[in-house]
């Protein structure tokens, strides 16, 4: 995969980003998020990747805050990567391509190293004082200072968010000032417990990039 | 000392050694599923995907979203969205995609639990990592 980089300020929590060319592969582009600073000393966020399969143009960014009366302001760190598809703009570069001829490396871009994977998850359920449920469930990952999350598949949650009289779902990177990964439901005055959590693997990466060697777009 | 290693004009590694623990096995989309809730039941029904060299101890599967919800997230909403499906191992090569929830909910005027599950998943792309060493 190849990356660009930039930096999204986030006033009314919702920030949003147009890539300089759409992006023409089937699955969408890897957006890696770091939050670099935030008001609040929590933050949850929804990613929605604009465009469509074969043409993904750029992503937004929902963010709520938790608790207070100040106005959320947070900034992050993206990472996009893709799937190499460019064919390359000089006469003379090391390319390497699949069985299909496809330029799967071209040597003027900047593969992503994996270093991390989630896999298994754990959950728990609290009530709030208000009367609504919160479904958490914990990557079970030590988040670093300069390491990017994957929140490319974080739409709309997870099948297993999926609770009755779910209100809003959300992943959180920020809780009590310190970095997590966390997926959240929150269902109104419904007790609900999701089922099959023990058995069920998802994989995102987390990863650390060298921001000054990567090209802003 | 030997080994691979480009670098581009700015003299910034693009590919080295480092590289090459990990291979992408299988692509494919899965479609997506919905339904309402069905009650007093669970349902088990994994989408099973066969991958050649599919090892749960070396492999990770990512699972994408193919079409997203562009607008916000609203409270009335949201339950009927679809989901990103998430994954299970189901010995040897085989993966399960899990399209659906199950879960309990509390029935308060009868004091009881009971179950119920429904289809969630939006359309999505499945994709299979072999990792190597490291």
């Amino acid at each position: 995969m190849v990356v660009s980089n930039g930096r999204v300020v986030d006033r009314p929590a919702v920030g949003s980003i147009s890539f300089s060319a759409p992006i023409p592969t089937d699955a969408p582009p890897r957006l890696f998020v770091r939050l670099a600073s935030s008001r609040h000393e929590s933050m949850e966020m929804y990613v929605v990747i604009n465009g469509r399969a074969g043409a993904w143009t750029g992503f937004t960014i929902y963010a709520p805050a938790q608790g207070g009366r100040t106005l959320p302001q947070y900034v992050l760190d993206y990472v996009i990567a893709r799937s190499s598809f460019r064919k390359p703009k000089r006469d003379w570069v090391f390319q390497l391509l699949d069985e299909k001829g496809n330029t799967v490396f071209c040597d003027e871009e900047i593969l992503v190293r994996f270093s991390r994977f989630t896999k298994k998850w754990t959950m728990a359920r609290e009530m709030s004082g208000n009367g609504y449920t919160y479904t958490t469930f914990y990557s079970g990952m030590i988040i670093e200072a300069d390491d990017f999350i994957d929140v490319t598949f974080f739409n709309r949650g997870i099948v297993t968010q999926t609770t009755g009289r779910l209100d809003f779902t959300g992943v959180r990177i920020y809780n009590g000032s310190a970095r997590v990964f966390q997926l959240q439901a929150q269902c109104g005055n419904e007790t609900v417990r999701p089922l099959g959590i023990a058995e069920m693997n998802f994989c995102t990466p987390i990863c650390k990039f060298p921001l000054d060697k990567f090209p802003p777009q | 000392m030997w080994g691979l290693e480009i670098n581009n004009a700015q003299g910034v590694e693009t590919l080295g050694m480092g590289d090459f623990t990990l291979r992408k096995i299988h692509e494919q989309v899965v479609p997506g599923a919905a339904s309402n809730w069905v009650l007093n039941a669970t349902i088990n029904a994994p989408y099973r995907i066969t991958v050649p060299g599919y090892k749960p101890e070396e492999c990770i599967v990512m699972i994408s979203p193919r079409s997203y919800y562009g607008d916000a997230q609203s409270s009335s909403g949201t339950v009927s969205d679809l989901r990103t499906p998430v994954y299970v191992d189901m010995g040897g090569e085989d993966i399960g995609i899990i399209r659906y929830c199950n879960e309990e909910a509390y029935d308060s005027p009868n004091r009881r639990w009971f179950s119920r599950w429904r289809w969630c998943a939006t359309d999505s792309v499945v994709e299979v990592f072999r990792v190597y060493g490291g």
